[in-house]
């Protein structure tokens, strides 16, 4: 991150603690035990849970949404069970996604597989190729796999109408 | 029956001049020092062999790193010969009635299968006696005989016979010039009648197996506190010199890790256990005492020296001492199967660095908790206990030392996590309240 | 007979489908059920849940709706999907608010979530359900002693509040099953990190150090396979082993539980899957003793 001025400010930490998943943010006190338990922190140089936290709370918020990082925990939640402080980073990160998605910073690959459920009710449709259904014949299961896509239409119209989230 | 006090011929208490204590630390002695030089009575009831407490235990204390011993003995002395004192060591608080003015108090005495009256301390049943027994106040490092003395200063200075490991090969009682030993005692009850009751029943470390995480009780060089301190201690199982438990091999490297059952909500101990930050950093000072080319490291979250000299002595550890504090709390940590070293995991968020560590000795530093005990006497008392499971009292600004029940007073850690200087002036200041109520057998 | 409808997920049915093939075969086998889980969608773990938390505990809760119209539980052997399923229950047995929204996009089926239904992953049926001791019973050839690491992944023990499965720093339940059948369970260091699988989608290169970090771990104390009972932990840590550079004889073969206890109650290997495994487990199966049961 370069050296730049930044103004704390506790609007954008307000935000987070109001999305789903954030609530438990202002608990947080910084103390690093997510960072050292974090099993994507332990082999990348870039993302840090304890730092992007320290960022959300003195409100860099532009940076923070626009930022691949949050889009980085895999949700183990190794940082959630060993947190002394009852946060749990994973969800933290889960409500800057909305909030992020919310304002159109969604990674590709997210926004595809969303919209491959919304479509078929499922994400592998495009997958399941004959060489597989036959693999599946030999082990004595139904081809058929059954998929409902009518449900996701209802949940596309009330959650994703007028852009990729609502 | 009534009993008799020591030291005082043909004289019977009655309650209005006679308190209880229940628990031989140094903040029950203190209260029980008080109260007897006030003129009253005391009845200082221990379910250990010695008074003495954890202090006993310790090597140094904070922040003056003063020896423990050195300073708890002179009060084991007095306590012992104090014509108003009488100790029921080896002893368990069973059932009380009653009310302030007028509690009756049955008391357990279990059989230490050792005369009291008789025995000198002298110890040559020790010497004699063929059984070995993991040490409890070594913390279970090192070994006693089934015939025992915790430590050199026990108070009652006398034996103790641990009936569960004794082999009954009468070795002891063929050597001991005063016949003090019978393995036939039974356990006897007491009944007391006093009128106020004090309550000093100290803490229990939290226990750190309860956090996989760390690898206590998994790597044998992951250790606790209280092990550290008597590996250090002079009179410890290894004379006071610190070696790791895998190898003997004198430590190079050694990580202090804190917070370890404190401030953890999802362990159900969300408070601050106080002394910790300081007991932490007095240990990691001795560390570099023993051998000043120790790398040692405290990982935290805060450092808290809250009071008069701590902050200078925080100060102290890192300038003078050299202690290295990174503030970070621990991941977990791994043991390196070829030397036993443990590599802890942390970020270092003063550098922004995400780092593997690794040391050859590992001391968790637990929080403190109520005590086992402290339920019983609170479901005969019926006094209030708060959340965590200490003693509530009356009013924490205005009746700091006053349970919810009237001639029932809490002094030391059975109020709260406090360290040494707080549990002996809330000992001194129960003595009051108790002689005061005392004084007015009960209608104040 | 204890009854579950079988959510199998998105990804079992086409990617791993000897997983979905194992495990009908060893719980028919061990007294349990299956039924098929039919006109579902996918949970929304992961991607949908990201992007719409309302969108996601509504996929949930239809699928638990559905289940508890027919009067069934669910029964969920992808560790994402149970974590999934899990999660929308929770939410929605708490949220008055959220079930109320629910429940008004279901009412057009006739669908209806009031809370009785339960989400189980395979683990739970196994020590619950069944019960080891069932389990070491059933047995008709004991593995002899080979060593096997146990590899829970994390929506299966994580977080435990909500999926309460097993002690998720010191989970028993797979390394349990594996002594039971006769194969020696083996402890490693980061037993219980993340395989890296989820990462796959934003950075394969992180995910594929993460996988290869267990790997290392795994073979560094000589277990010769590794027991997964999650769908995408069991392809993951297949594919990274599928480089150019690794040698094929240095792989360490990745076996669903299922299999690996199917083999031992004597299923034969083409119900189970067996030739599908990317990495060949023969010299797992090759310790099998005939004849020794309990």
């Amino acid at each position: 991150m370069g050296m730049s001025t930044h103004a704390p400010t506790s609007d954008f930490a307000k935000e987070i603690a109001r999305a789903p998943g954030g609530e438990a943010i202002y608990k947080c006190v910084q103390c690093g035990i997510c960072t050292a338990s974090c099993v994507v922190a332990s082999v990348s140089e870039k993302y840090r849970p304890r730092e992007l936290i320290q960022r959300i709370l003195i409100g860099m918020r532009e940076e923070v949404l626009t930022s691949v990082l949050p889009w980085l925990c895999v949700t183990c939640r190794m940082c959630t069970e060993r947190c002394q402080e009852d946060v749990s980073p994973a969800d933290i990160f889960h409500a800057v996604r909305y909030v992020a998605a919310r304002e159109g910073h969604i990674p590709s690959v997210f926004s595809h597989a969303v919209d491959l459920v919304l479509q078929d009710g499922w994400m592998l449709e495009s997958g399941y190729s004959d060489f597989i259904e036959d693999e599946r014949d030999d082990l004595g299961l139904h081809t058929d796999l059954g998929w409902n896509n009518q449900f996701v239409r209802r949940i596309k119209e009330k959650y994703f109408e007028g852009g990729l989230t609502q | 029956m009534i009993a008799k006090p020591g030291g005082r011929k043909g004289s019977i208490s009655t309650s209005s001049d006679t308190a209880l204590v229940i628990g031989g630390g140094v903040a029950g002695m203190q209260a029980a020092l008080d109260i007897a030089d006030q003129g009253f009575k005391v009845y200082l009831v221990e379910t250990t062999p010695s008074i003495g407490g954890k202090m006993a235990m310790l090597d140094k204390t904070f922040p003056t790193l003063d020896c423990s011993a050195c300073i708890l003995t002179p009060r084991l002395s007095e306590v012992s010969h104090h014509p108003n004192i009488t100790i029921l060591s080896y002893s368990n608080v069973e059932k009380i009635t009653g009310r302030v003015g007028n509690f009756r108090v049955r008391v357990l005495r279990r059989a230490r299968c050792v005369h009291e009256e008789r025995c000198s301390g002298c110890g040559n049943c020790i010497d004699v006696c063929p059984v070995e027994v993991p040490n409890e106040f070594d913390q279970m490092i090192g070994f006693r005989k089934a015939i025992y003395m915790p430590f050199p200063q026990a108070t009652p200075n006398v034996c103790t016979v641990d009936m569960g490991s004794c082999i009954q090969c009468d070795r002891c009682i063929r050597v001991c010039e005063r016949d003090a030993i019978d393995l036939n005692m039974k356990d006897k009850i007491l009944r007391l009648s006093v009128g106020v009751i004090v309550v000093a029943t100290g803490y229990r470390l939290f226990d750190v197996s309860a956090y996989p995480r760390l690898g206590y009780g998994k790597y044998m060089n992951v250790i606790h506190a209280l092990e550290y301190e008597r590996l250090i201690n002079a009179a410890g199982p290894t004379q006071g010199h610190l070696i790791r438990l895998s190898d003997a091999k004198v430590p190079q490297n050694i990580g202090f890790i804190q917070c370890v059952g404190a401030r953890d909500v999802s362990k159900g101990v969300p408070y601050c256990s106080r002394v910790c930050c300081m007991y932490g950093i007095k240990n990691a000072v001795m560390a570099k005492e023993h051998n000043p080319n120790t790398e040692v490291t405290i990982y935290y979250a805060d450092i808290r020296a809250f009071g008069k000299g701590y902050e200078e002595f925080y100060h102290m550890a890192e300038t003078r001492f050299g202690v290295n504090f990174v503030r970070g709390r621990v991941g977990r940590v791994l043991e390196n199967p070829e030397n036993c070293n443990l590599i802890v995991s942390v970020e270092d968020i003063a550098h922004h660095e995400l780092l593997e560590v690794e040391h050859d000795l590992v001391v968790l530093s637990p929080g403190l908790q109520p005590p086992r005990s402290l339920e019983h006497i609170a479901h005969q008392l019926h006094f209030e206990v708060d959340d965590e499971g200490y003693v509530e009292v009356q009013n924490t600004f205005l009746n700091p030392v006053d349970t919810t029940i009237p001639g029932v007073f809490v002094c030391g850690c059975a109020e709260g996590p406090k360290d040494i200087p707080d549990s002996v002036s809330t000992g001194s200041a129960v003595a009051m309240r108790a002689a005061i109520a005392l004084l007015h057998g009960g209608a104040k | 007979m204890r009854e579950y409808l079988l959510y199998l997920g998105c990804t079992t049915p086409v990617r791993l489908p000897s997983y979905e093939a194992a495990t009908k075969a060893v719980l028919s086998k061990l007294g349990i059920r299956l039924l098929d889980f039919k006109d579902v969608t996918c949970c929304g773990a992961q991607y949908i849940e990201s992007i719409s938390p309302r969108a996601h505990i509504g996929l949930g809760g239809r699928i638990l709706a559905l289940a508890e119209s027919q009067g069934k539980d669910v029964l969920a052997i992808c560790g994402a999907c149970s974590g999934s399923l899990k999660h929308s229950k929770h939410i929605l047995d708490k949220d008055k608010g959220m079930r109320r929204e629910v429940n008004s996009m279901l009412r057009e089926e006739g669908l209806k979530y009031t809370g009785n239904v339960q989400v189980k992953h395979l683990l739970q049926v196994l020590r619950d359900d069944i019960g080891y001791e069932h389990i070491r019973k059933a047995v008709t050839r004991r593995y002899s002693g080979v060593r096997l690491a146990a590899h829970y992944g994390c929506h299966v023990t994580r977080p435990y509040d909500i999926v309460k499965v097993d002690d998720p720093e010191n989970p028993r339940v797979i390394d349990e099953i594996i002594e039971c059948i006769g194969a020696t369970a083996v402890d490693y260091p980061d037993k219980t990190r993340c395989c890296g699988g989820p990462l796959l989608a934003m950075d394969e290169e992180l995910a594929a150090l993460i996988g290869a970090d267990k790997i290392k771990n795994v073979r560094g104390v000589g277990a010769e396979g590794i027991v997964t009972a999650c769908v995408f932990c069991d392809i993951h840590l297949s594919q990274i082993q599928i480089g150019d550079d690794e040698v094929p004889e240095s792989r360490v073969p990745i076996i669903t539980l299922p299999q690996l206890m199917g083999l031992a109650y004597g299923i034969d290997k083409e119900s189970l899957g067996i030739n599908l495994n990317r990495i060949s487990p023969e010299g797992i199966l090759g310790t099998l003793q005939e004849g020794v049961g309990q």
